[in-house]
């Protein structure tokens, strides 16, 4: 195999390198997803009558939302990324993927890692540390499938066709780097003798943090960054901020998550450590809300023409939303209502649901029939998707903020001599009557879900048919050629 | 130009190195290092190893999701409202009430701290509830708390196991049959039980003491003051 150095490839090319592992990868995140919809509807229904499907300890709500976590995050977000990062990468360093072959069979031992985290979080293998749930075997595997597929990416990366290096190819090039070394830390301070006491928990929240803020939060800025200038025209802001905003953002980042465990069995400087960085991430977090904010007001109209455009800015501002939200964590105050409610949860979900959640699919609704030279079938399909999934998604997280406040105020008020107002039996009634706030919205949610996966599977299915009759023609062509030889032979 | 993208591997990777050893190594180093202690030389040492039951109770309280909705964590007086709300009493000791400490849980071998209070937290559940009472807790469903029906079974009245005594009425069985607990219930419950920080630590003196101290350091303030004024 050898590598022309001479020019860029063309668009066509670059895509074209991507149709084979991009027909596996996306046939298997709808696969994911929709079985997402089902692992979270059953969790998150057992929130609100807790006796549903309980006749067997394997659909106990634990290990139901363990197995929902690992489904939607490693299934259906974790295929995306084998899709978007390499497709990314290729279009911005100007060079096609050399070999689809590596990333399609990574990708396949990535399903099965994905599989076998669901099949033993069903089994009991849970942890209950929040998004660090992930059978011991199923993370090597993760980790090892993602680190060898993504080295392709890192390979376009150096031997880029362009001179410059876009905001977008040190955002990726952080999603890239960061899942492998995440996994593996977490893997090798939760397992054997060192895994005793409170370090597990130490570990999945600075895990937790990190996996929000170093993997999925710039893969969704790199395709906000790369996006919103391709499609809409619209030329970034302040892009002379973005080296100094995405270095001191990656180096804060990476401290932080340790201040949801204010005031619990830890030394005092673990969460406090937690607390500086998540203040400190104010510093690049307005750097990157300027640059986004000033790109989308200079061409709101043009900018939200383009449905997939939504999505990406949506996400851009759930980034904001999730930046002051993190903040917010960092005071003592907030965290001494606010720990051990589900408002940590509220905060990780808000980057899966409402910020990856959103720029991924509307990457796919521009990758796609790029790829495949289709329009989509259903075309109001794809605005009723994003209708869906902001409201759903909002509904989800501002009813676990609101569960939140109320564990938080209710568990934590004193009245004047210091006696409890409200008993707890009482916050947690209170508490589990706002919990089918996140079930209506994982409903709405779900139905643009359904919409989106009968796109997909309609595009997927005009392209396997394609394929096969152009395979059959192939074959057609060349028996006839034959026997037009043997003829002429004979 | 080609270098400008090692520089970029370069800082990603130094940033999560940096912060591995700093926090996490740290943590791993200042963590390690502690041992069950005594509160006075000669005296028992704590946090003891859970054996028998106990130990293998914990396994089913990690593969059921206890910890999904329990937490077991008492955080420390004036952060939050966990001994108001009484999850820092245990019993055997009435005068220990206290936070809970990295020390408590040494011998643990899965996280059981948790992140969310769904329901109460567990600290010292056995100090408040007998094993009895939890049996009964563990049939019936209550606010968000599912029932663990299929830890139970019915059977007739001369099978031996486990009585689980006094069901609430929903849950009565006909003459001739009784309700008995599984292993695995019994088990479970037996680590319920054991749940009971009935015992100081020096990192976490009972809060009887520090009352005690509090209330010596104000009359020495007040003794001074007083003492200042007459001079």
């Amino acid at each position: 195999m050898t590598i022309d150095m001479n020019s860029s490839h063309t668009e066509k090319e670059i895509d074209g390198a991507l149709k084979v592992p991009a027909f596996f990868f996306i046939s298997s995140a709808v696969v994911w997803l929709l079985l997402a919809l089902i692992t979270g509807t059953i969790s998150l229904m057992k929130n609100v009558q807790p006796d549903i499907l309980n006749h067997c300890e394997y659909l106990s709500y634990g290990r139901v939302f363990s197995a929902f976590q690992n489904i939607f995050v490693f299934g259906w977000i974790g295929n995306l990324t084998f899709l978007i990062i390499p497709w990314m990468m290729s279009r911005l360093s100007g060079m096609k993927l050399p070999s689809w072959f590596l990333i399609l069979v990574c990708g396949k031992f990535w399903n099965l890692g994905v599989s076998i985290a669901v099949v033993m979080s069903f089994m009991g293998s849970i942890t209950g540390l929040g998004l660090w749930d992930t059978a011991p075997i199923a993370a090597w595997i993760l980790m090892g499938s993602y680190a060898i597929a993504m080295t392709w990416s890192v390979v376009v990366l150096i031997l880029r066709r362009k001179q410059e290096i876009f905001i977008s190819q040190w955002l990726l090039a952080t999603a890239v780097f960061a899942l492998p070394w995440l996994i593996s830390i977490a893997y090798f301070l939760t397992s054997g003798d060192q895994a005793r006491g409170v370090l597990p928990n130490i570990v999945a929240a600075w895990y937790e943090f990190n996996l929000v803020w170093l993997w999925l939060v710039p893969l969704a800025l790199g395709i906000i960054f790369y996006s919103i200038p391709k499609i809409s025209g619209v030329l970034l802001k302040d892009y002379y901020f973005a080296e100094i905003a995405i270095g001191s953002f990656i180096f804060i980042a990476t401290w932080g998550g340790t201040q949801h465990l204010f005031g619990g069995p830890y030394p005092a400087w673990i969460p406090t450590v937690g607390q500086t960085a998540a203040l400190s991430l104010l510093f690049p977090g307005i750097l990157i809300s300027s640059m986004f904010l000033k790109t989308f007001f200079s061409g709101a109209s043009q900018i939200m023409s383009s449905v997939p455009l939504r999505f990406i800015s949506f996400s851009g501002f759930a980034v904001i939303v999730l930046l002051l939200l993190t903040f917010l964590s960092g005071f003592t105050s907030v965290q001494e209502l606010f720990s051990l409610t589900y408002f940590r949860q509220a905060l990780t979900w808000h980057a899966i649901l409402l910020i990856a959640g959103m720029a991924l699919p509307g990457a796919v609704y521009i990758i796609i029939p790029k790829i495949y030279q289709f329009n989509w079938p259903l075309p109001f399909l794809v605005g009723f998707h994003f209708l869906t999934s902001a409201l759903g998604g909002v509904l989800i997280i501002g009813g676990w903020l609101l569960v939140a406040y109320v564990q938080g105020v209710g568990l934590n008020s004193l009245d004047v001599s210091g006696v409890v107002i409200t008993p707890a039996s009482e916050v947690f009634y209170s508490a589990s009557k706002l919990l089918f706030i996140p079930i209506i919205g994982l409903f709405i949610m779900g139905i643009g879900m359904i919409g989106f996966a009968f796109n997909i599977l309609v595009v997927l299915g005009r392209v396997a048919l394609l394929a096969i009759c152009a395979g059959v023609l192939g074959c057609l062509s060349t028996t006839n050629q034959s026997c037009s030889i043997e003829g002429a032979k004979g | 130009m080609r270098k400008n993208s090692l520089v970029i591997i370069a800082i990603v990777f130094s940033a999560v190195t940096f912060s591995f050893c700093g926090l996490l190594l740290a943590a791993r180093y200042q963590l390690n290092s502690l041992t069950a202690v005594p509160m006075e030389e000669g005296d028992t040492q704590y946090p003891k190893v859970p054996l028998g039951y106990a130990q293998q109770g914990e396994e089913h309280y990690q593969t059921l999701g206890c910890v999904n909705c329990h937490t077991q964590v008492v955080r420390r007086q004036f952060v939050g409202a966990d001994f108001e709300q009484g999850w820092a009493i245990s019993s055997g000791n009435d005068d220990i009430q206290r936070q809970t400490v990295p020390r408590d849980y040494l011998y643990q071998k899965h996280s059981t701290i948790g992140i969310n209070r769904i329901g109460p937290d567990l600290t010292n559940i056995g100090a408040r509830m007998t094993a009895d009472e939890l049996h009964r807790y563990l049939l019936t469903q209550h606010d968000l708390m599912p029932s663990y029906q299929y830890l139970y079974e019915i059977v007739p009245a001369h099978v031996s196991g486990y009585h689980v005594k006094d069901l609430p009425a929903a849950l009565e069985v006909n003459d001739g049959q009784k309700v008995i607990a599984s292993e695995k219930a019994i088990q479970l419950v037996s680590y319920l039980s054991s749940l009971n920080k009935n015992y100081p630590l020096p990192s976490a003196p009972a809060l009887i003491e520090l009352v005690e101290e509090a209330v010596e350091n104000e009359a020495d303030q007040n003794t001074a003051t007083v003492e200042g004024n007459e001079s």
